[in-house]
């Protein structure tokens, strides 16, 4: 495992210059290092604990070492010496990638043949030392995958966790990659992800980042066949002295394709958030479509949101939008919902959950919702991330967008009695 | 629930809005303030339920004897206040049913869901209203009536000892203000000793709704107190007499 101070020059200072200022003690576990954290005890309580309510069986778990093998037939991790299928992410020439490349030392390979439906659920924890995981997937036609990945880390370790996508689709393929983060505070998170489509597929890249204490994420997604579309949905929820940089370029390459870009970040305290989202049309690629919405709230005066939209169109016969607004919390908002008897504490909850509420239909199951709005109210009532939190809403909560299609109060994906 | 206030003074962004107000309302009782635009009415009811932006700089608000003053805006709706805003607001995201299910759950209802969600049908059926709407986010993309509307059965479902209801009729058609008006006679009856303050520019609702004091408030003062007949007078002659003293 390579240190950062022993990292070629070059590639030092590409990191250097683009991501935002890592202190100084954790730039050593970045390349390596970490903690003494009894990593088998921390996933046995994480499996024993909040996550046997959601009943999630995990088809791998990687930490400092394979934790879990499990027998889901379209999974497959390569160890360290099957290495050659990695050069695939390694000859793309992006410095960063080739960063994660070379320290990487788990292959997840994800393989769904034509015609086939398949689900997988991978833990990822960055407890005890650092976690470079690249997971490429390959879908054949007409197949379909739902991806699960969640990162957490042990309280009180220091680590990093580096974790690529690359994703090829073959026709009519539909794919729903879910990526949960919520390592703990002395982590440092790098995510990269690049894909290419087949003609009429579909990708919807849903991120929480709700863990870390630097976040940084360079991602690619073409819509680059006809009638391909690519959907990413990204949620950050910040506190302390969080930092994010998210940067994510959607682009349109085949004829009537769709691709779009929602980003939405809610910031505690003195957190800060660049989000970067990048849309692009190239020539050739009519009838497309395509959106780039960055939304920012702010909890607190220190938080801090840079929405950096843009879009190049070089076709005429298209449909294209971007967007950016933030601002803090709406103060006769606060008074309204305060005057019919809600705490200031749960109106600043029912802010945020409606804030990602329109996120949060993203997620094509309920299950992962209520993941999702836990990380998301777990943090916002205790501060704390890196553990899991129980899971549970124990509010009703409706999606107001579903809510009153037909059936009253259809649309509740949590309706207790 | 008596509300009292006594001499007060109240201050928007360092102009003196209300300037020495003194009003009682005890259980029971309907009372109306009527005033031209820019009176006070609004930051009246603001100043009550304790508005962030409106500085009390002398004078007293009390509720069964005992100073609000200090109290935060929960605080003071938990007491029994409540306050149907003009102009409500609207939240991006927060569902109707989220926000009054938070509400509810506020007050110290631990009532079933189930049981929550039939009051909630049946006051919509009672307000004439779709019952799509209240999936919707809080107020957003609702009509002037079906605010109005969706404040009232607010009301009805949070149950206040006192409600301030700020211009109920503006932005509604008569058939609607009607519907309003009964749900809020029914209200009252439901509960001999709730009581109501209306603030309103209009005496079109007091056709509906028979207010037993009438106060008409100038310049951040009650400038003349009476009964129905008031109303009447203002009817004929509007302001003009009370702007002009």
């Amino acid at each position: 495992m390579r240190q950062y101070d022993s990292l070629p020059q070059e590639t030092s200072q590409i990191y250097k210059k683009h991501f935002i200022a890592v202190p100084f003690e954790l730039k050593n576990y970045i390349g390596g290092g970490g903690g003494a954290v009894d990593e088998k005890q921390f996933v046995r309580n994480l499996l024993e604990g909040s996550l046997k309510e959601i009943n999630i069986k995990f088809d791998l778990i990687i930490g400092s070492e394979t934790l879990q093998k499990g027998d889901s037939g379209c999974i497959t991790l390569q160890e360290p010496d099957q290495i050659g299928a990695n050069d695939r992410m390694h000859q793309n020439d992006d410095k960063f990638a080739a960063f994660i490349n070379a320290n990487s030392r788990h292959t997840v390979s994800i393989k769904v043949p034509s015609g086939e439906k398949a689900r997988a659920n991978v833990l990822l924890v960055n407890s005890n030392s650092p976690v470079n995981v690249q997971v490429m997937i390959d879908m054949g036609d007409n197949s379909s995958l739902e991806l699960f990945e969640l990162c957490v880390s042990n309280a009180g370790s220091t680590s990093s966790l580096g974790l690529m996508h690359e994703i090829r689709q073959g026709r009519d393929a539909n794919a729903e990659i879910n990526v949960l983060h919520n390592e703990n505070d002395k982590s440092v998170v790098l995510a990269y992800a690049k894909n290419a489509m087949g003609q009429n597929s579909h990708l919807r890249f849903n991120t929480l980042y709700t863990g870390g204490s630097h976040s940084r994420a360079r991602n690619t997604f073409k819509a680059d066949s006809k009638d391909s579309s690519v959907d990413v949905n990204e949620i950050i929820f910040g506190s302390g002295e969080q930092k994010f940089d998210i940067s994510t370029y959607v682009i349109n390459e085949g004829r009537e394709s769709n691709a779009s870009l929602e980003s939405r970040a809610a910031l505690m305290d003195t957190s800060f958030c660049m989000m970067k989202g990048f849309a692009k049309i190239v020539k050739g690629a009519s009838k497309s479509r395509s959106y780039v919405h960055e939304r920012g709230i702010l909890l607190d005066k220190g938080a801090k949101v840079d929405g950096l939209p843009d879009m190049s169109v070089d076709e005429n016969d298209v449909k294209a939008t971007h967007s950016s607004a933030t601002a803090p919390v709406d103060a006769e908002a606060v008074f309204y919902m305060m005057s019919k008897g809600i705490t200031e504490r749960w109106v600043r909850r029912l802010l945020v959950n409606g804030f990602f509420t329109e996120s949060m239909t993203k997620f094509g199951s309920s299950v992962m919702k209520e993941i999702a709005m836990s990380l998301i109210n777990s943090k916002l009532e205790t501060k704390v991330y890196g553990d899991m939190p129980a899971i549970g809403i124990k509010d009703m909560w409706v999606i107001a967008s579903d809510a009153g299609k037909g059936d009253l109060f259809k649309g509740h994906y949590k309706y207790r009695e | 629930m008596i509300l009292e206030i006594k001499d007060l003074h109240v201050s928007l962004e360092d102009k003196e809005i209300i300037k020495g107000l003194n009003l009682k309302i005890n259980e029971g009782e309907v009372h109306v303030i009527m005033g031209p635009n820019g009176s006070g009415k609004s930051t009246l009811a603001k100043s009550i339920m304790g508005h962030p932006h409106v500085h009390i700089t002398s004078g007293d608000i009390l509720v069964d004897g005992k100073s609000i003053r200090e109290l935060k805006t929960d605080e003071r709706a938990k007491l029994g206040l409540f306050l149907q805003f003009q102009n409500p607001v609207e939240v991006e995201g927060v569902g109707f049913i989220n926000f009054l299910h938070a509400a509810k759950q506020s007050m110290g209802d631990e009532s079933s869901t189930k049981d929550f969600m039939k009051g909630i049908k049946d006051n919509i059926s009672n307000l004439k209203m779709g019952e799509n709407f209240i999936g919707r986010s809080l107020n957003q993309g609702f009509s002037g009536g079906e605010k109005k509307k969706a404040e009232i059965l607010q009301m009805a479902v949070l149950k206040p000892k006192m409600s301030i209801l700020d211009e109920p009729d503006s932005g509604l058609d008569i058939d609607a203000i009607k519907v309003v008006s009964e749900n809020v006679n029914k209200f009252l009856e439901g509960d001999k000793a709730r009581s109501l303050l209306i603030i309103t520019h209009y005496s079109r609702i007091l056709s509906f709704i028979k207010p037993d004091f009438v106060h008409v408030m100038v310049n951040g003062k009650v400038v003349a107190e009476g009964k129905e007949e008031l109303i009447e007078k203002l009817e004929r002659e509007g302001y003009d007499s009370y702007l002009k003293e």
